[in-house]
This record gives C-alpha cells, structure tokens and sequence, in this order.
C-alpha cells in the first residue's frame, strides 16, 4: 500500500464519525425546533381556550348569582326578579330566560307575552337537561336562532332549591362574540384556528379561513379542550409550512456538513499527496529534479538532508574504494611482473645450468677417464685413485645439478589438475624400484582406489622421491616393509595419503631440516643421497595447496603424510 | 659415390675431443667432420661462406648437433634445414646436454629425427656416441 493511499484511508477513517455526529445532531437539531414549535402552537391554542373560559366563566358566574336570587322562582315577586335580569342583560348584552323542570318558560327578558315563547331549540334542551340532571351549568352546542338568524350558543345555569335543580337560568350568545377573542390571538401566517362544539360543529374560525383538509396532517393539528364549554380549540398548520423550517434548517446543516466533510477530505488529500510526494523524494534517485513541493514539512526535509549527506559520504567512500582498487590493481599488477621477471630470470638461470654447467663436469669426467684409459698403465696406484676421485665428485655435481633442476621445475610451469589414480601410480613406482634391486626384497603393502586430484608428472615426482627413500631407508632392516595407504595426519587430524617404512628413520629434533634442500640426516656411507628430493616434494605438495610432513624415530621407520585435494572424478587415463 | 661421413656440430671443444676420441676408438674417425658454430653447419651443407668449393649434393649420413651454439642456435639450424629442398630429409640427432623438456619437444617440432642427451658419465657417452655413428652410418638406411 502507497503512503498516498494509506494517509487517504487513514483521513477517510476519521472523518466518517464526525459525519455519523453531525447527522444525528441536524436530527435532533430538527426535531427541537419541531418540538418548539409544536409546544408554541399548543400554547396558542390554550390561550384561545382560556379566553373563551374566562369569557363564558364569567356569564356563568352572574347567571348563578342571578339563579340563587331568592326573586327567582317566585312568581309573586317576578317584578323585581326581571328588574335583577333587566341589569344582566344591561351587563352582558343578553337575554334571561327562566325556565321549569319541564322546559317551560317561566320569565324571558325578551319583549313579548308571556306563554306565547317559541319552543327551545333542540341544543338548548338538551343543555337544559343536561344542567337538571347534573345540577350544574352547562354551555349547549351551536343552533341557529329562528327570530335573528343567529348562530348562537346557550349557558344554563340551575336554580337551586335543596341541593335540586328546582329551575334553570339560561342566556344565549351568538358565536360572532368569540370572533373578537380569536382576533386577539396572534397567528403565524398560513396557521388557522377554529372553535368546534360537543358535536364537531364549527363554532367559529379565523379569517383566512381553513387550510384544505388534505394539506394538513395529523402532526400539523394541535388541540385544546376548553373547561367550561364541551369545546374543543383546533390549530391547524399546514402540511407545507409544517415542513418549511424544518427542512430549511435541515438543508442548511446538510449543505454545511457536506461542505465541510469535502473540506477535510479535500484538505486531508492535498496534506496526504505532498507528505507522500515528500516522502517519495527521499527515495528518488539522486540528480532527478525534486517534486515541486508546496510546503515543505521540516522532519522530511531533514530526513532529505541526512540521507543526501550520507549519499554524499558514501559516494566519496566509493570513489576512495575505487581509488584504492585502482592503486591496489597497480600494485599487484606490478607485483605481478615483478614476479614473472623473477621467474623469467630463475627460468634463464635454469636452462643455462642446464647446458653450461654440465659440459664442463663431462670434460673433468671424461678426461679422467680418457687419462685412465689411455695412460693407465703408465700411472701408479694412488694417480688412478685420485683420477677416480676426480670421476665420482664430477658425477655427484651432475647429480647435484639434476636435483637443483629438478626443484627448480617443481616450482615453475602451469600446475594441471588430473584426476590421479595414486595406487595405480605406487604399484608401478614400487615396481621399478623393485626391479632397479632384484636382489632386495621389499614387503609393499598398497591401500586400492586411493584417488586424488593434482599435476600428474609432478605428483609422480613426489611419490618417486618418498617411495624411492623408503626403499632406500629400509636397506638395513630385517624385513623391508613399505605401505601406502590413505590415513591422518599434519597435526590436525586431516586425512590425507600415507607413505610408511619400517626403516632407519630419523630423530624428530632434526625434522624441521628434513624439507631444506641439501641439508641431510643420515651420513652418505649410511645411506647415499643429495638432499633434493623432500624439499622438492614439499614444493610440489605446497603448489597443490597442502602439505607433507613426517613422523619418525630413530630405527623405528619412518611416516610421510601429505594432504591433497581428494579427486572430483574418476581419472580418465591412470598411468599404470 | 661419396663415402658417407658424419658431420658434428659442436662449439666445445673438450666435447668435440671426447666424441672424436670415441669415434677413433670405434674406427669412424676418418669419416667425421666438424663445425663449430651454426652459420658453419649452414655453409658446410648449403656449400656456401667458407665451404664454398664443396660439393651441395655431398650430403653426411648424419648430423650430431648441439643446441646452444653461437650464432644461431641448433634448433634454428635444424628450422633452416628442414625448410630448405636439399636437406628436407637430411638425418639429424640433437646431441645435447639439456634435458630441458621444451628443447626437446622443440627438436621433434622443427624435425630432429631423434633427441640424445650426453651422458655426464665418459663411459655412457663414448657408448651412447659409438651406438649413434654405428647406427647411422651402418644400420640405418638413407632417405
């Protein structure tokens, strides 16, 4: 995942609780205005219905007053009880009737004969029933009155005699009177309030007139029961006002949340791709050009800092190692050539030891001999000795000569890798000693498949020269034995190949000269020799990358080891 | 016909004494002739230079001839021969006191038709020098 992408995740992840907040709080914001407003439309409503308590409470209280007069219900003192109801009407502006227990019309404030009264309206009776059956006042439903044409209201209140509802006083309203008390309530526009009675029937309503019923819900409707009149006050608002505000509001918050969640995302993206541009341009190649960054973000640019001072110093290390290379190239290469001039030299050096010195020693040999051949009888005995002398010390320099060669060689030329069947190899050597002396007879023990790899000639020099001194140190022993077998050795316990004889040995004191050229342990009337061979087999094993050593005693025989990289492959052409 | 001899190419002169010493001693002597550096094997047998008056075509039966030599070397000598019409076939045994493996191969190379090491010891070298001019002038058979 790109830094890019994870920072976006990471923005996008903290965002989206701030989202799920914001939109239950534009919820509860909404439905606090909407419970606000509701509790100010049911106030209203209740202002309404208090009024109109109030208005007829107030009726009712001089009705009662009036129906406890003891005037009342006294026909011989129905002259002052009209006086009493004249002072009513004077107050409220209505007329006073006075009816009986069987609804008829006892005193009327109304001009006109008595007797002659037209018949309660059916509202009016069933209120009067209503006022002798409970014994107490009560406000009648809308009728229409039949003189004026009036929608009008009754208030009946009983006349008490014994705790019984002897008679009732009544007084109508037209609904028109509470027409006034619904001005005096402030409406919102589009809000509407009506008045409804017992029986659903519009008492009054505002003005502006109802909303259609289908444009208001039943969320929209507020209602308030009056005390007094079995009435009820409707508020009604319109379903699209309803609404208006609360979605105003809710869009306002919505178009503001969403601004501000595309703000952060925004913001944190922009943050997000130069951090990551940033953090890029660390790993950019050096030379390329640097992003362009707007703001640069300090622990980045430090980071930028350290990494191009660092790749700075490594470069230098660099270019030192390259130098030192370079010089360490010349060096060696120097070496190099000093080593083959030395080598070339040794070469020339050799050749020539090769041809000159040996010319001179056949002269010194052959012209002894010649003197002995041709003057011999003219020569004492001591002249023939001397001239012998002369023979044998050219011979030992030949052999000399050849053994200085011979180790000169073993340390020049490429080195080939043979696969070499070593076994193979010592039959055959053993062999050529064994009939070199046919008179001696030499005990060989050889281990099979002993396989090795190395330069096939130079490795028969090494087997030669050890094989030949076995042969050569067990002259003196009982019972000649010579073995060849793969075994431990070198101080390490490494294996490697063991070339063992039971013969004179040597003692371990002198051992580190055993492997310098001409130095020898044993005298030459003892066993004879030059001293070339071990130093040239040590040589020869060292080119190899191991190494010969021996074990010995004086008279216990001696044991050659040397290691030498075990063959990866069978040998192809073993020289048997 | 020319009575075969043997021409040795040799520039030292105890060696030359001692071969001629052998060759006496095996009655060869009379049939031997000697050069002592290079450029004289070349006008010995090519007849030019100061053997101008010989005859080309009076080829030895062999040549016995040393590597380091003065002038040019045996091995270049041999080069010379074995390039040229007349002495393509001309035997020739390189007498040497080197056992130098590359002067041997070398020899074979440039057509030396057989590599004799001198012997340090005078008596295996008066053998090895009385085998090779019985050999060449006896048993083998000219080309």
């Amino acid at each position: 995942m790109s830094l890019h992408n994870f920072l976006t995740r990471l923005i996008l992840l903290c965002i989206a609780p701030l989202v799920i907040l914001a939109v239950y709080l534009t919820f509860a914001q909404v439905q606090t205005l909407r419970a606000d407003r509701d509790l100010e439309a049911t106030q209203r409503g209740r202002n309404l219905a208090t009024a109109i308590d109030q208005y007829i409470g107030a009726r009712v209280g001089a009705l009662q007053m009036l129906a406890a007069s003891p005037l009342a219900g006294d026909a011989r003192r129905q002259k002052e009880f009209r006086q009493e109801a004249q002072a009513f009407l004077h107050n409220f502006g209505s007329h006073i009737v006075v009816i009986d227990r069987q609804q008829n019309t006892l005193l009327t404030t109304r001009p006109g004969k008595a007797g002659q009264e037209p018949a309660l309206p059916p509202a009016v009776g069933a209120a009067a029933l209503a006022v002798i059956a409970r014994a107490a006042p009560t406000v009648s439903n809308v009728y229409v009155d039949s003189s004026s044409g009036e929608t009008m209201v009754a208030i009946a209140v009983p006349g008490l005699r014994d705790g019984q509802a002897e008679y009732l006083v009544a007084t109508a309203l037209p609904t028109r009177q509470f027409e006034q008390q619904m001005e005096q309530v402030a409406l919102p526009p589009g809000w509407s309030l009506a008045v409804l009675d017992g029986n659903g029937t519009t008492i009054v309503r505002t003005s502006t007139g109802a909303a259609q019923p289908s444009a208001v819900d039943a969320s929209g409707r507020f209602i308030v029961n009056a005390a007094l009149a079995p009435w009820s006050v409707v508020l009604e608002i319109p379903r699209t006002i309803y609404r208006e505000p609360l979605i105003r509001a809710a869009t306002v918050l919505a178009i503001a949340l969403t601004g501000a969640t595309l703000i952060s995302v925004l913001g944190g993206m922009l943050a997000s791709r130069q951090l990551s541009r940033s953090v890029s341009s660390l790993t950019a190649p050096p030379g390329t050009a640097p992003a362009p960054r707007i703001v640069e973000i300090s622990e980045i640019a430090a980071a930028k800092r350290l990494l191009d001072e660092s790749a700075l110093h490594r470069d230098a290390a660099e270019a030192e190692i390259r130098t030192l290379n370079v010089s360490l190239e010349q060096r060696v290469a120097q070496r190099t050539a000093e080593l083959l001039a030395t080598n070339c030299e040794l070469d020339a050096f050799a050749y020539a030891v090769s041809h000159d010195l040996r010319a001179p020693l056949r002269g010194m040999n052959g012209f002894s001999q010649a003197l002995l051949e041709d003057y011999g009888d003219r020569l004492d005995g001591e002249a023939k000795l001397y001239l012998e002398q002369i023979g044998s010390a050219s011979r030992k320099m030949g052999q000399l000569i050849d053994g200085l060669l011979a180790l000169s060689r073993s340390t020049r030329g490429e080195l080939q890798r043979d696969a070499i069947d070593l076994s193979a190899m010592a039959r055959r050597i053993t062999a050529d000693l064994a009939s070199a002396d046919p008179a001696r007879e030499v005990a060989v023990d050889i281990e099979p498949g002993l396989l090795v790899e190395g330069d096939a000639p130079m490795i028969e020099v090494v087997m030669t020269n050890l094989l030949g001194n076995a042969f050569k140190y067990t002259g003196r022993s009982a019972a000649p034995a010579v073995r060849v077998y793969a075994g431990e050795g070198g101080g390490g316990g490494q294996r490697g190949i063991c070339v063992a004889d039971n013969g004179a040995g040597f003692d371990m004191a002198y051992a580190a000269q055993l492997f310098e050229p001409f130095r020898r342990l044993h005298r030459q009337e003892e066993f004879p020799g030059i001293g070339i061979g071990l130093a040239t087999a040590q040589r020869i094993i060292r080119r190899h990358g191991g190494e010969l050593s021996a074990v010995s005693a004086p008279n216990a025989g001696a044991t050659f080891w040397f290691s030498i990289p075990a063959a990866s492959r069978s040998p192809e052409n073993h020289h048997a | 016909m020319h009575k075969k001899n043997i021409l040795l190419v040799e520039d030292n002169p105890q060696d030359e004494l001692l071969v001629l010493r052998v060759l006496r001693k095996s009655h060869l002597a009379n049939v031997i002739d000697v050069v002592r550096d290079g450029q004289q094997a070349l006008d010995y047998l090519f007849a030019s230079g100061e053997f101008a008056g010989r005859s080309a075509s009076n080829l030895p039966a062999i040549v016995l001839l040393d590597i380091s030599l003065p002038r040019l070397s045996g091995l270049e000598v041999l080069e010379r021969l074995r390039s040229d019409r007349r002495t393509r076939l001309l035997p020739v045994v390189v007498l040497t006191s080197s056992d130098e493996e590359r002067d041997r191969v070398k020899s074979y190379e440039n057509g030396a038709n057989s590599f004799v090491r001198k012997p340090l010891d005078f008596v295996e070298f008066a053998e090895t020098v009385s085998r090779l001019g019985v050999y060449w002038l006896a048993t083998n058979e000219a080309p």
